[in-house]
């Protein structure tokens, strides 16, 4: 995958709106909680906005989105947008447009993250008071992005201040976390530092029976930045999630992504700039048990490697045009099975490259034009970059292969007035790597098929166009945008064969097709005591794989109809501040047993048709009070939250079984997550 | 400290909670169910149908009706296989290990067969039976431990009675031998000695229970379908010509049995 993001790009060529530089007044003025607001996205930003689809995060309305034991998560306000969703109910994993949340690509500063999630996917592994941007590009994404079949999401951590030292810590039920920047030489050098722990395992290791037993997360960002000279800038970013957990040495589960990335941004003259990015990721994730004398472990990596030039050429005011290249190196484990000292294993690598040219420019009074030309060569590598050991399990393929492909990618905006616009978009993206899911949600061990001989790319077509309004003076801008796209070797499990059946993942998965189509509609309040928004999406996804369900076209397992969000932030007073979210979400497809029978007296399963049926919807009701107060050195900010404030059970897995009392009567059940769920935080910031 | 405790768990209560759904299911086709076994001692073969999910009982009537031919295609004879009183297609004549077989089912103008090669019996099956300490619940453990025919690479059916009645399967992958065996290990209840406050469920084993493992060879690859029919994955056909569920095995039947006595568990 490609994963560049260049904050300080779209800070230049932003427009200043009043709002923004009131706020960078503000910054420059007092340090407090507002600081934030520099990232805000106004309704005239989004009006001018020439592409389509893309949406920056208010991260001002972060404590909108469900706040989970006190942590509020960039992701979860993100599945509160139009397109976007939850992956499962709390989890920390989000889908768009029909997408899973494997087709997004993930980038923060350049590094792309892999299941960037914590706690098997409850919380994302972002922290909120690292990143200091956050956009969403769900529509023809830019050309310098690559691998992703259905989004980007392209974040960046927060450089440090040049002049003054900054601090922030929070205490949560359930993780606490500190920030610190400031200027290691003024103006010139900075360093930016944000942590965060779970603590439960601390509280609970008290007790002599627990003592053995770990379950932490951590993740830790930072940002060091050199101001060279005038224009010319070295960032160095590092990133690390882990999560650990262990069961008095019996059995052991830990993964989590370890990120660097170096990014020079020069400005060679007034016209051009230069961007040089290098990146590195390791993802790993490591499921051990040791029973009796049996010792059986899972390993598996995705190691990804990328350099990256763009040149970016300001023709004139109102005419950018980039040219770029890439190469990156992909080295894939996909669940290494050792069972005491034997070892079955799987291993691809691959070597991508990608060229690029990009023009944005306005090309007549009314008409803007975002576009963009991608080709890419994925090569799949053989000799000793593969490895296949299971010697009873057919060989795989494990020979050259080379995928080359165009992918156009372009929006146009027709200016109806400058108040009302409309866009149109089509755009074609590939992804190399299959991630095939274990259950409803991503985990840290779900298998990944790397392009190869026998597996292709995935490839999609959308075609997307919207309407987009606003009021004069900006207190409610409105959008509706309908999307179709095509999806090309979509992959999924063979009927009977699941995560772990054989080491050659190859030969239990099936190529098919799958499309998806839907309208998003949302309303927003801008400005006053009272803001926020409503979101509508309706959408259909559907799967078409031969030899499964009967050769026939099948909902995807992220298919789900309706989607509601509606979302407000209040500010009471200048001290206190409510903010709150109701979200309705269609059931999710289910696989239901269509007949039973016995086997050797164990009740067996037989299954007619793939996602016949359906879970029951889920929703439920969020708020957030929040009391800041600022001080002379420093401000502090009490938060208290409560998770699904009418304790609706939302469907988080059914499963079938036996009744206990009459094992030959099948039951379905539902298991729920997190009915009415409080928390508190307290912040201090200086 | 045990108060944080309280609220943690406490906390935790809250957070999940399980409730049984109300599902309109849709009906289906009924399926043929073949269930072959060949051993030492002959040829059992049961045809069932599956039963509507929603039935609350699981139909267990055996077809009695149907042809069942039994092909030794190595000696070159067929023999016909006839129902007993409780619907059980048998023949008392010997599996020979290294025979080719072919299993022929006629039910309502369709056609079913398998064909299988005996396998070798393994060398060995063990039970061993440990302790395991889970945040201060002494868990019991059973090993299995099948000792395979050293020659050919074949996985393993084990199938474990309590008392006669079904408890559990495993498969044992014949890639993964250890020291001249395969092992797999289960946990089978709590230290009964031991107020843990958990409540065994009806699968947990209680002191003085006669545990039985009963082993068949069979194919590689069989345990793909062993295991999706365990975890409900959706088993794919074992046989050829009109699609039904079930299997055939064909090996000597290995077995042994031990009575459960937590006592004697060493550690």
């Amino acid at each position: 995958m490609n994963k560049l993001s260049i904050p300080a790009l779209t800070l230049s060529v932003a427009t200043l709106t009043p709002a923004l530089l009131q706020a960078k007044e503000k910054k420059d003025t007092i340090t407090n909680l507002e600081e934030i607001v520099i990232t805000e996205q106004s309704a005239r930003q989004r009006i001018a906005n020439a592409r389509l689809g893309s949406e920056t995060l208010d991260l001002k309305l972060m404590n909108a989105a469900p706040v989970l034991f006190g942590e509020a998560d960039i992701v979860k306000t993100l599945a509160l947008m139009p397109g976007v969703r939850a992956e499962n109910e709390g989890m920390g994993g989000f889908e768009v447009r029909g997408g899973s949340s494997y087709e997004n690509l993930i980038s923060l500063d350049g590094m792309t993250l892999y299941n960037p999630s914590h706690m098997m996917g409850i919380f994302s592994t972002f922290n909120n008071d690292a990143i200091g941007h956050a956009v969403l590009h769900k529509g023809p994404i830019p050309a310098n992005f690559g691998g992703a079949a259905s989004s980007v999401l392209e974040t960046s951590v927060k450089p440090g201040d040049m002049t003054r030292y900054h601090g922030t810590a929070t205490i949560g039920l359930l993780s606490s976390k500190a920030a610190f920047e400031g200027p290691l030489v003024k103006d010139k050098l900075s360093l930016a530092v944000a942590a965060r722990r779970s603590y439960a395992d601390l509280v609970i290791g008290l007790h002599p029976d627990y003592k053995d037993n770990k379950g932490y997360f951590y993740d830790v960002n930072a940002k060091l930045r050199w101001k060279i000279g005038r224009g010319n800038t070295l960032d160095i970013s590092g990133f690390r999630a882990s999560d650990n957990n262990d069961m008095s040495g019996l059995m052991y589960i830990k993964w989590g992504n370890s990120a660097g990335n170096l990014n020079w941004n020069l400005r060679a003259s007034d016209n051009l700039s230069f961007i040089t990015n290098a990146s590195a990721t390791h993802y790993d994730a490591d499921l051990s048990q040791t029973l009796m004398d049996m010792k059986q472990r899972v390993v598996m990596y995705i190691h990804d490697y990328s350099a990256t030039e763009r040149a970016i050429w300001n023709l004139s005011n109102n005419h950018t045009l980039e040219f770029g290249a890439r190469t990156g190196y992909y080295g894939v484990q996909s669940g290494e099975m050792q069972v005491n000292s034997q070892t079955l294993r799987q291993r691809r690598a691959a070597w991508e490259n990608a060229v690029w040219m990009a023009f944005d420019a306005r090309v007549a009074p009314r008409i803007s034009v975002s576009a963009g030309l991608r080709f890419s060569s994925f090569n799949s590598l053989n000799g000793k970059y593969s490895e296949f050991v299971s010697p009873d399990e057919p060989m795989p393929d494990h020979s050259f292969k080379r995928y080359q492909s165009l992918e156009p990618r372009m929006s146009a905006k027709y200016e109806l007035s400058e108040l009302h616009n409309i866009k149109a978009g089509y755009s074609i993206t590939t992804q190399p790597l299959h991630f095939l899911r274990t259950s409803f949600s991503s985990f840290p061990f779900d298998r990944v098929a790397i392009s190869s001989p026998s597996v292709k790319q995935e490839k999609a077509y959308q075609y997307s166009a919207s309407y987009a309004g606003m009021v004069e003076d900006g207190a409610w801008d409105w959008s509706i945008e309908g999307y179709y796209k095509n999806l090309e070797n979509v992959y999924d499990y063979r009927d009977g064969y699941s995560v772990f059946s054989r080491v050659n993942l190859e030969s239990i998965i099936l190529a098919g097709k799958g499309r998806s189509y839907g309208l998003e509609v949302i309303l927003r309040r801008n400005i006053g005591r009272f803001t926020g928004w409503v979101a509508y999406t309706l959408s259909k996804t559907e799967s078409k794989i031969a030899g499964i369900n009967n050769d026939e076209w099948y909902r995807a397992s992220n298919d789900r109809r309706h989607d509601v969000s509606i979302v407000g932030a209040c500010s009471v007073n200048d001290k206190w501040s409510l903010t709150g979210s109701w979200t309705y979400l269609s059931g999710k497809p289910l696989t239901a047993p269509a007949g039973k029978y016995l086997i050797d007296g164990q009740v067996c399963f037989y299954y007619s048709g793939r996602n016949t049926y359906q879970t029951p919807p889920s929703h439920r009701l969020d708020i957030t009070a929040t009391y800041s107060k600022t001080y002379k050195h420093f401000s502090s900010q009490l938060a208290f939250g409560v998770y699904n404030v009418y304790a609706r059970q939302n469907p988080f897995i059914v499963y079938f079984e036996s009744d206990p009392s009459n094992p030959d009567r099948i039951v379905a059940k539902q298991l729920s997550l997190f009915a009415f769920l409080p928390s508190v935080s307290y912040t201090i910031k200086f | 400290m045990k108060k944080i405790l309280y609220i943690i768990v406490g906390c935790f209560t809250f957070i999940s909670c399980q409730k049984e759904l109300d599902i309109d299911f849709q009906s289906a086709e009924q399926q043929l169910v073949i269930e072959a076994r060949m051993n030492q001692n002959g040829t059992e073969v049961s045809i069932t149908t599956t039963t509507p999910i929603d039935a609350p009982k699981i139909d267990t009537l055996r077809i009695k009706g149907a042809e069942v031919r039994l092909h030794d295609l190595t000696a070159n004879n067929t023999e016909t296989l006839s129902a007993d009183q409780i619907g059980v297609y048998r023949s008392s004549t010997p599996g020979v290990v290294g025979h080719k077989y072919q299993l022929e089912v006629k039910h309502n103008g369709k056609n079913y067969s398998k064909m299988l090669t005996m396998a070798p019996a393994a060398l060995g099956v063990r039970l061993d039976f440990g302790w395991m300490n889970m945040a201060g619940i002494r868990v019991a453990l059973m090993q299995v431990s099948v000792f395979p025919y050293p020659e050919e690479t074949y996985s393993y059916w084990v199938r474990i009675y309590r008392n006669g009645k079904h408890l559990a399967w495993i498969c044992a992958c014949g890639e993964l031998v250890e020291n001249g065996r395969i092992s797999a290990t289960m946990m089978v209840g709590t230290d009964p000695t031991q107020d843990s406050g958990m409540v065994n469920d009806s699968n947990s084993m209680q002191d003085g229970d006669l545990i039985t493992a009963e082993v068949y060879t069979v194919p590689l690859g069989m345990e793909d379908y062993l295991n999706s029919v365990k975890n409900s994955t959706g088993a794919h056909s074992q046989f050829s010509g009109a699609f039904c569920l079930g299997y055939m095995v064909a090996s000597p039947l290995l077995s042994t049995s031990t009575t459960f006595r937590p006592s004697q568990i060493p550690g």
